[in-house]
């Protein structure tokens, strides 16, 4: 109970409770940052005004000159003919025509080589050629970009974004208000443009998108770019999806390289997604078990036992050979290795384990290692 | 019926009136990102549109409309989709019992507001958040009057529900 019943308020004084309970402050940052949208938008339009009322006009122009000067070319053309027909001596047409054939001196034409040109001749045609290719053509609008890339899926995203005519900071406005109402080629094309304009607040529909597999490993390779390898993992954390969080650990499993790897065993340290990381990792087919072998000596005591965790937890023929050859190669400092492969229960890895007992230079490891495997499980 | 007003005023009148719309989109989407959104997407057909206006409500109440149905849009293009769960941001924390039973109370108000029909909601938002008359509110949401007054009763009484007051007996 939040008011007394005894001491009930009228209809204003009740509206003035639900209104203060509703108040809403305002964000000045967001304002100014909506008020300068707004400015460049109504100039822009003010612009676009301009040039669609100047280009009848233009138009209109260019064609009054060129008709004049057609005009202006035939009327010169027909009184230069008159003036020398006037000059010329009366004589009888046809002598004029022969007269006129022999004087002439013939045109050397050009020879085709035969051949197609060479690379340097396409060069030289092209220097030389009045056409230009104008810089204009990649000032392109984030509509034309999409098409673009639709099309043709090898151009290059940074490129559109870089050229003159992109407003980088409100493209990515743009992409994620066209996003949802897109097809599925456009969408394609839209997460590679995010990928090069996109910032974190693009993420949680990037993560939506993985959710349809068509798009999936578009999304998840924007979503790398945008936050970083190394920060997927706590992407994992805070996702509800299942599907996603999967598809994301995936991504870091598959990537091998150190950051992604120890983003993955980061989630072994958690309670809410260890099992699902273990489970992950004994279903994928190709794991970059000599990444994460080389991990047991990385300068990191939990990054270590957490690679001990996975390796063990892995257990098979493949683990169990690395490992021996790992400790075989560096019997001290290796407490993890010596722990992952307590862990591992193949006959190989027994019968190592059996044979260090025998040997007082390996014992003393293996000893080390048992202990603190008892530590660690109560 | 020519437009009453000039570019220029509209250009003046947007500004004057960007924070409303802003405060009215944010407590709409309940995020401020996309209340942002929602605000740019509706100044682009303000830009489009602003020839439409013909005086019969104020500029501001206009371009309410123009907010709300963006949003409309934007819930209907979502809809089917399971949206990830955006929550208010509610800064600070209380300290003293009587602060937290304030906030709490704030809470339970929004909870109950969040929850109405999609109609009732935006109502309510608008009558009892904003402070609109019911005229505007109708012009705003395309409806009429009578039935504003409705919705802001109901959402009174579903309000008056959650915090233990007897909505029958008030004054």
């Amino acid at each position: 109970m939040y008011l007394d019943n005894e001491n009930l308020p009228s209809d204003e004084s009740f509206d003035d409770v639900i209104r203060v309970s509703l108040f809403l402050g305002t964000d000045e940052h967001r304002l100014r940052r909506l008020e300068r949208f707004w400015h460049m938008q109504s100039r822009r339009q003010t612009r676009l005004r301009q040039v669609l009322i100047a280009l009848p006009l233009a138009a209109a122009a260019l064609s009054a000159v060129a008709l004049g000067a057609l005009e202006w070319n035939r009327h010169k053309g027909a009184e230069s003919a008159l003036a020398i027909r006037n000059m010329l001596p009366r004589t009888n047409n046809s002598d004029l025509i022969d007269t006129d054939t022999t004087d002439r001196t013939p045109i050397e034409q050009s020879h085709l080589a035969g051949r197609p040109p060479t690379g340097y001749e396409r060069f030289v045609f092209a220097a030389r050629t009045s056409a230009q290719i104008s810089a204009t053509t990649m000032s392109v609008t984030i509509d034309e970009a999409i098409i673009r890339l639709r099309l043709n899926p090898e151009s290059n995203a940074k490129q559109m974004i870089d050229s003159p005519g992109f407003e980088r900071d409100f493209a990515e406005v743009l992409l994620l208000r066209r996003l949802p109402r897109s097809n599925n080629e456009d969408q394609r094309a839209i997460v590679r443009l995010l990928a090069v304009c996109g910032t974190p607040r693009s993420t949680p529909v990037l993560l939506r998108l993985v959710r349809q597999a068509a798009l999936r490993e578009e999304a998840l390779r924007t979503i790398e770019q945008i936050v970083g390898i190394e920060n997927l993992a706590e992407l994992v954390r805070n996702t509800d999806d299942k599907r996603v969080r999967s598809a994301l650990m995936r991504r870091l499993l598959t990537t091998d390289t150190e950051p992604a790897l120890i983003g993955y065993l980061s989630l072994l340290r958690d309670d809410g997604t260890r099992d699902e990381a273990l489970a992950l990792a004994v279903e994928m087919p190709q794991i970059p078990i000599a990444t994460f072998v080389g991990l047991l000596d990385y300068k990191e005591e939990s990054v270590r036992l957490s690679a001990a965790i996975l390796l063990g937890h892995l257990n098979n023929a493949e683990v169990t050979q690395q490992l021996i050859t790992r400790l075989t190669k560096k019997p001290s400092d290796s407490t993890e290795a010596w722990m992952a492969l307590m862990a591992c229960h193949d006959e190989l890895a027994g019968r190592f384990l059996a044979y260090a007992t025998e040997r007082p230079q390996l014992l003393g490891h293996f000893n080390t290692a048992r202990v603190r495997w008892a530590q660690m499980i109560p | 019926m020519a437009c009453p007003i000039d570019r220029h005023t509209v250009d003046q009148l947007v500004v004057d009136h960007l924070s409303l719309a802003l405060r009215v989109a944010q407590r709409l989407t309940n995020d401020p990102d996309t209340a942002e959104d929602v605000v740019q997407e509706a100044l682009c057909r303000v830009l489009k549109q602003w020839k439409s206006y013909r005086g019969e409500a104020t500029f501001s109440t206009w371009m309410m409309q123009i907010v709300v149905n963006v949003d409309r849009d934007r819930r209907r293009r979502w809809r089917k989709l399971d949206e990830l769960p955006h929550e208010l941001c509610v800064s600070g924390h209380a300290e003293s019992n009587e602060q937290a039973a304030a906030a709490e109370l704030n809470e339970t108000i929004r909870a109950v507001i969040n929850g109405l029909p999609d109609r009732q909601r935006e109502v309510a938002l608008l009558c009892l958040g904003e402070g609109l008359n019911a005229g505007d509110a109708a012009y705003i949401l395309e409806t009429t009057e009578a039935n504003v007054h409705t919705c802001v009763h109901l959402a009174r009484k579903r309000v008056a529900e959650a915090i233990g007051i007897d909505y029958a007996r008030r004054k």
